[in-house]
């Protein structure tokens, strides 16, 4: 047997498989993956390397798994994840990556490799969230009944929230951000009204808030509830709740500031 | 009876569809697969006015709608060999309650609660009906495809 080899030649011992298959699974996590993909990802791929026994429970801020290998050698780690978002490029490279493992169980060291190159590749520039938060604000400014007036403000304003977003990144709390965004969003929908005549400060307001409701992460949350993965799915729930109510939150302050012009 | 086509229908299925490639971009769906997410977006928003067009439920066609979207993602995903949330995430954009929310945060600032609780449950039941809508598609693809790990792979 081709694994059997492998784990005679020594690269393929229980902590590499398992690190190796933890590296894949924390990175689908990061990227927005569901928590049974990470564990039945996890499972596979210690499975591919000849594992005989693979326990996994992971929810979305840590992983924990157990191998036992085929000559008895086992390992246990754990894994601490403390940043989540939505990348669904790096989702496909992860998915990539386990399934040509599974098919073909490469070497650790060529595996690994793969990993490493993966976590340096991105779909789009890091500005690209510029446009694409201006662009997606406006839409929905008019798809909620919005005109020419409210596309263009709420434009300018996506660009700003999608601008907040990318110099706060990863070193601002995600709900402190979120509040900063709804409160800058209903600053400057109540600014739009008083400055120009006629312009609907509600719409803009929705069209901006869409960049922030947490409307997906909500479906995703119940889709794990109801799948039985009850700590994840009630731990996104939370999160979800969350989120809404610190948009609510900084649009309270927005109120509070602005007075009645809203 | 109504028209089905209206002015207003066509401009917001435009901007749904507009959104939903905003969002995707957003999202880091790479180049290749846009088109198809921009197509789960506009199959799920035209479903959602169908079925409210026909009088449907709020859920109903949340449900409905999402449930489509679903079972398109994981068409895709079997077709372009990517994972179906690639299709699915930015499809269900444009019913995500986001005029819901605010209607419920207005009112409940200005202390009208008859109202805010009307939108607020407008806002749980239609995002109760895209997570049922998910799961219900995600459990039959789970027993035709994978029949040994239940539910995996949405």
């Amino acid at each position: 047997m081709e694994v059997l080899e492998k784990i005679k030649e020594g690269s393929v011992t229980a902590d590499t498989v398992l690190c190796l298959a933890l590296d894949i699974g924390e990175g689908m996590l990061k990227s927005g993956g569901e928590v049974s993909r990470v564990e039945s990802t996890i499972e596979r791929i210690c499975r591919a390397y000849g594992a005989v026994h693979v326990e996994v429970f992971s929810i979305i801020s840590v992983i924990n798994a157990t191998v036992h290998m085929a000559d008895g050698t086992q390992s246990a780690q754990m894994r601490r994840i403390r940043t989540t978002g939505t990348n669904m490029y790096r989702l496909e490279l992860f998915n990539e990556i386990s399934r040509e493992i599974c098919q073909a169980t490469p070497a650790i060291d060529e595996a690994n490799a793969r990993v490493r190159a993966a976590k340096q590749r991105f779909a789009y520039p890091q500005w690209a969230v510029l446009p694409a938060s201006a662009v997606a604000a406006s839409m929905f400014a008019v798809f909620f009944g919005g005109g020419v007036t409210e596309a263009l403000v709420a434009l300018l304003i996506g660009a700003l929230l999608g601008m907040i977003d990318l110099l706060a990144s990863n070193r601002v709390n995600e709900l402190a951000k979120t509040v900063v965004a709804a409160f800058v969003a209903g600053i400057l929908s109540a600014a739009s009204a008083l400055l120009i005549t006629g312009a609907d400060s509600g719409v803009i307001m929705i069209g901006t808030i869409m960049l922030l409701v947490p409307g997906v992460a909500f479906g995703t949350a119940l889709r794990d509830l109801l799948c039985g993965d009850l700590i994840a799915g009630g731990l996104k729930t939370v999160q979800a709740c969350l989120a809404a109510l610190m948009i609510a939150f900084g649009y309270l302050l927005s109120m509070a500031v602005m007075g009645g012009a809203i | 009876m109504r028209d089905f086509f209206t002015v207003s229908f066509l401009l917001q299925l435009l901007t749904a569809c507009g959104g939903t490639l905003a969002f995707a971009v957003l999202f880091k769906v790479r180049a290749k697969h846009l088109l198809f997410a921009g197509l789960c977006g506009a199959l799920t928003y035209i479903l959602y006015y169908t079925v409210a067009f026909f009088g449907g439920s709020l859920f109903s066609a949340a449900f409905i709608s999402t449930a489509a979207a679903a079972v398109f993602s994981e068409c895709c995903a079997r077709l372009r060999r990517a994972p179906a949330p690639v299709f699915l995430v930015p499809g269900t954009i444009p019913i995500v309650p986001g005029s819901d929310l605010y209607y419920t945060m207005r009112y409940l600032l200005s202390g009208n609660f008859a109202d805010f609780t009307q939108y607020l449950i407008r806002a749980v039941l239609v995002g109760l009906g895209i997570g049922g809508g998910i799961v219900t598609v995600s459990l039959i693809f789970g027993l035709i495809f994978n029949p040994r790990h239940q539910a995996k792979h949405v």
